[in-house]
């Protein structure tokens, strides 16, 4: 590493590690869980750079003893070597005595030379994820070598600079990590915010106060609201039901007879079909006969209701259809909703995804033998309460902005989020590049420092692979 | 309906006449406070304040044009009164009135309520309940400016503010506090009746003393004051300036200072500052003022917002700054939510400025009455039975002396050592139970209150990352040293 700042060195992690805890990796077979035994970490139970306690398996005294080189100590540093690569976490007290697996490694800092803090914050730094990039081996399971491992180059300040730099990166991440949880909050509660928007627009809350031009539910089949119980509405508005107000269709079925077919139309599956959204990147296409062709060609405004075979909340997932793709048709389990001039598809759409909408669309798809589905018939009773149109207008219009606002604040707090992942790394970039904190002339540089050290070990074992490149 | 509610809702009624002279609720309530003023001043009889041939009488009689051209000049001419009061209410006073017709509405509208009734009940609230209205008011933006009234009184009931203690509040905004301590003094005092003439002129001119930065809001609070039959006491100054070392000593301070940074990242400019000379951050520097403003004995209850409890460097040294020069026997986790702009999350500290500078802290006992708090808001907002549980176990001492019970891990009402506090690096940021928010937030049904919510997590989330970026900063080896020092 060149260009290292005054009063640096660069030293191997072997070095950096207690003469008499090598770096090493963990328990082979640890057999099954036991109730009473002696707890070991892989990596899967590293996440946040924490270890989750409470997910902890346990392995026999026995095996344990048998590796007990490999043994944990608090304030170890734990490095993910097999698998996700680079996961770290410090060992906390109630862990010691505890062990690894051979996924992870051991890294006990020398307090001599350096910190658990200062080796966890390295081990987590863009230096340090280049040279696992570098020792990197396996495609389909990355796993890096112990002798590179312990081979990798390790910057070391002064002491006091190092103590410096660390309480700098606490103070700094420790405010990003709040900012973090606090951005965690935000697709939850844009979800939600959604939810009550659609909710109040349906209760009438967003058009208070506008004119009721009448019912405008002409033609369609008025459900008495006390009869099938549903909720009261706003002055002006009426309970209909679907097939009151649009014609409910089926699609094609498919079989094998098709492929010979000599007129093949795209189509659209329920993979094309998601919650107020098409995804179209992938259409299929499917034989039909001229007369099928007519009967299931969609048009612009159609609703397409997804009919069923997935978990309950995906089951009458709808999106409108506005001849994105020309000549379309749809597959059988898509249900089509042509809507009457008198229902607008967005208004219709809206209320099919609102709480009152979903609830009735549950209701109906729930079934005895335990698989939800939706039927033509089905979908033709669900109800929808109608308002004039102009009213119509203004709600989809209402919601919409009131959608616009939050997806735009959404996306800004998921691009804050992953900037935030950023700032952390540039944040110890700089640090391991010694320009975190500022030097001070009057603290001992670390090669007087290494000096120090290695003369004091003269007698015992020598270190493996120390280098030192002072600057 | 009581007949202050009753006009608080015919006034704010008449702001719906205005909002096509593109005049914002603001504005409105300002405009109330000048022809409130007046008009109070011909009801109570003391015009004479006024220079001559300025008159509520005379304006309301005049008639379009000529009442508008009338009233602009009347305020210009009041702003230069040399009455200081009718000067500090008018100065740089001017109508957002364009239409003469709406300015007629309001002096009509004024001239028709039922002043007898609304002088029986104070007007005094009548005026709080506009400034109310007008807080919770999302449009008007004034929300920040005003602490909950449910919490404000539970402050003053515990603290139990008494007749010739000097009263101070450094962030006063519309003055609630001190309005309330002025209430809570003389709900115990029959009106002051009990005092002698010289206590109660004491409690009329020199017991409150306060600061508000904002000019605007300054004008609302001297209003409110003067509602109250308090005259003055309120500067318009910024506390964290040199003109704030000038506040007196005070015996209780009840205040909910601003929070965030500085603009443009300005630093207090106290010369007596020592442990927040080099923060932006508002709060902590407040923090600091409130300590040094105690009279020794003094008291103080101050709303603060999390990061005071848990910030590093100056954080943590104004906390065992604080612990040391006072004894800090409380500390209350608000619920969030209950703020009406934003979803800051807010505790309360209770502490007594010790005799001497050492060791006064012994223990500090925190109430949780966040955690499995309902989801406060619109639907659900905060009442005074909210408080009651706490009021029981904080005990009838201002000072916390009171005999107190910890109740466990599973209550909301435990105690901390200092010892154990000094475990905690001296993070008073302490919660035992677990945490629900994610579960208080899944209750919340209205958009307005799930907006809110998450304003309030974007918000907080932006105070991290811009008192982080200030951070960044290059800082000096001594500055470095002295984090780490911090944080050893």
């Amino acid at each position: 590493m060149n260009g290292l700042p005054q009063g640096w060195a660069t030293i191997s992690l072997a070095e950096a590690v207690e003469p008499d805890a090598p770096i090493i990796y963990g328990i082979l077979q640890p057999g099954p869980d036991q109730k009473e035994g002696v707890p070991y970490v892989r990596p899967t139970e590293i996440v946040n750079d924490a270890i989750q306690l409470t997910e902890l398996r346990r392995t026999t005294p026995e095996i344990a003893k048998r590796y007990s080189r490999s043994s944990l100590d608090a304030g170890d540093v734990l490095l993910s070597i097999v698998g996700t690569i680079g996961k770290v976490a410090t060992v906390p007290e109630d862990l010691a005595g505890g062990n690894i697996t051979q996924s992870s490694c051991r890294v006990r800092a020398r307090r001599a030379l350096t910190s658990t803090a200062f080796m966890a914050h390295f081990l987590r730094s863009p230096s340090a994820r280049r040279q696992f990039d570098e020792a990197r081996l396996g495609t389909a399971v990355p796993r890096l070598n112990l002798e590179d491992v312990r081979a990798m180059e390790l910057p070391v300040s002064p002491l006091p600079e190092q103590r410096r730099i660390v309480a700098k990166i606490d103070s700094l991440t420790g405010k990003s990590k709040r900012a973090r949880d606090h951005l965690d909050h935000i697709p939850r509660l844009v979800e939600k915010y959604k939810q009550a928007i659609l909710a109040a627009a349906f209760r009438g809350d967003l058009t208070r106060g506008m004119e009721h031009n009448g019912i405008a539910a002409q033609g369609g089949d008025r459900i008495d609201a006390r009869a099938s119980q549903l909720d009261e509405l706003p002055i002006g508005w009426a309970w209909a039901s679907i097939g009151g107000v649009g014609q409910v269709t089926g699609g094609l079925t498919k079989n094998a007879a098709r492929k010979s077919l000599p007129k093949q139309v795209p189509y659209l599956r329920v993979a094309n079909v998601y919650a107020n959204q098409l995804r179209l990147a992938d259409i299929a296409h499917v034989g039909c006969t001229e007369a099928e062709y007519q009967r299931t060609l969609l048009r612009a405004g159609d609703l397409l209701v997804v009919e069923g075979n997935g978990s309950i909340d995906q089951i009458g997932r709808v999106a409108v259809w506005n001849d994105e793709v020309p000549g379309c048709s749809h597959q059988n389990h898509l249900i089509r909703v042509s809507l009457d001039r008198a229902v607008l598809p967005e208004f219709a759409l809206y209320w099919l995804m609102s709480p009152g909408g979903r609830a009735a669309i549950e209701a109906v798809a729930s079934s005895s033998s335990g698989l939800h589905t939706l039927s033509i018939s089905k979908v033709k009773g669900l109800p929808i309460p109608i308002c004039s149109e102009a009213e119509q207008t203004e709600l989809v219009r209402r919601i919409k902005s009131a959608f616009a606002w939050v997806e735009r604040l959404s996306s800004d707090a998921s691009s804050s989020r992953k900037l935030i992942d950023r700032l952390d790394q540039s944040v110890l970039a700089k640090a391991f590049k010694g320009e975190l904190v500022p030097q001070d002339p009057a603290d001992e540089p670390a090669s007087a420092l290494l000096d120090r050290i290695r003369s004091e070990r003269a007698t015992a074992p020598k270190a493996k692979r120390g280098r030192k490149k002072a600057a | 309906m009581s007949t202050t509610t009753d006009i608080v809702a015919k006034l704010w009624g008449l702001c719906n006449v205005l909002r096509d002279d593109g005049v914002t609720y603001n504005e409105y309530v300002t405009e109330l406070t000048y022809l409130l003023f007046l008009k109070m001043l011909e009801e109570t009889g003391k015009e004479e304040q006024l220079p001559e041939g300025w008159r509520w009488g005379l304006l309301a009689k005049r008639e379009g044009m000529d009442q508008l051209d009338y009233y602009k000049a009347m305020l210009l001419e009041l702003g230069k009164a040399k009455d200081a009061l009718v000067g500090a209410i008018f100065i740089d006073a001017q109508t957002r009135l364009r239409k003469p017709t709406n300015l007629k509405a309001l002096t009509s509208n004024i001239d028709q309520l039922d002043w007898f009734s609304a002088r029986e009940e104070g007007l005094g609230n009548l005026y709080e309940g506009l400034l109310e209205k007008n807080a919770a008011d999302k449009k008007s933006g004034a929300g920040q400016y005003f602490t909950p009234r449910p919490l404000i009184d539970c402050i003053v009931r515990l603290m139990q503010p008494q007749p010739g203690e000097v009263i101070q509040d450094p962030a006063g905004g519309t003055a609630g506090f001190l309005v309330a301590a002025d209430r809570y003094i003389k709900d115990h005092t029959d009106d002051l009746y009990t005092l002698t003439e010289q206590q109660a002129f004491f409690q009329r001119h020199n017991a409150f003393s306060g600061a508000e930065l904002v000019p605007d809001t300054h004008r609302l609070s001297m209003m409110n004051l003067l509602l109250h039959g308090i005259e003055g006491g309120m500067e318009n100054i910024d506390t964290l300036s040199p003109d704030g070392e000038a506040l007196p000593k005070a015996n209780l301070i009840l205040t909910n200072p601003p929070f965030g940074t500085k603009k443009g990242g300005g630093r207090p400019t106290r010369s007596d500052f020592s442990i927040t000379a080099d923060t932006s951050n508002k709060q902590l520097a407040f923090v600091e003022h409130i300590v040094r403003a105690l009279a020794p004995g003094g008291r103080a209850a101050v709303v603060i917002p999390d990061n005071v409890l848990f910030e590093d460097n100056t954080g943590r040294r104004l906390r065992t700054w604080l612990m040391d020069l006072c004894d800090l026997h409380t500390i209350l986790r608000l619920p969030t939510g209950i703020f009406y702009a934003q979803g800051v999350k807010t505790n309360v500290l209770f502490f007594r400025r010790g005799k001497s500078d050492k060791g006064n802290t012994k223990a500090v006992w925190v109430y949780d009455m966040r955690a499995n708090a309902p989801a406060y808001g619109k639907t659900r907002p905060l009442s005074v039975a909210d408080f009651a549980d706490f009021e029981a176990a904080y005990g009838a001492d201002a000072n916390g002396g009171a005999a107190r019970q910890d109740q466990g891990e599973d209550s909301r009402w435990r105690k901390f050592d200092r010892a154990a506090i000094t475990d905690r690096n001296d993070n008073l940021d302490i919660s035992w139970l677990r945490d629900t928010e994610a579960e208080a937030e899944e209750a919340l049904t209205e958009p307005e209150d799930i907006a809110a919510a998450i304003i309030g997590h974007l918000k907080a989330a932006l105070e991290e990352i811009e008192v982080l970026s200030d951070e960044l900063e290059p800082d000096s080896v001594d500055e470095a040293a002295a984090v780490a020092g911090a944080a050893a």
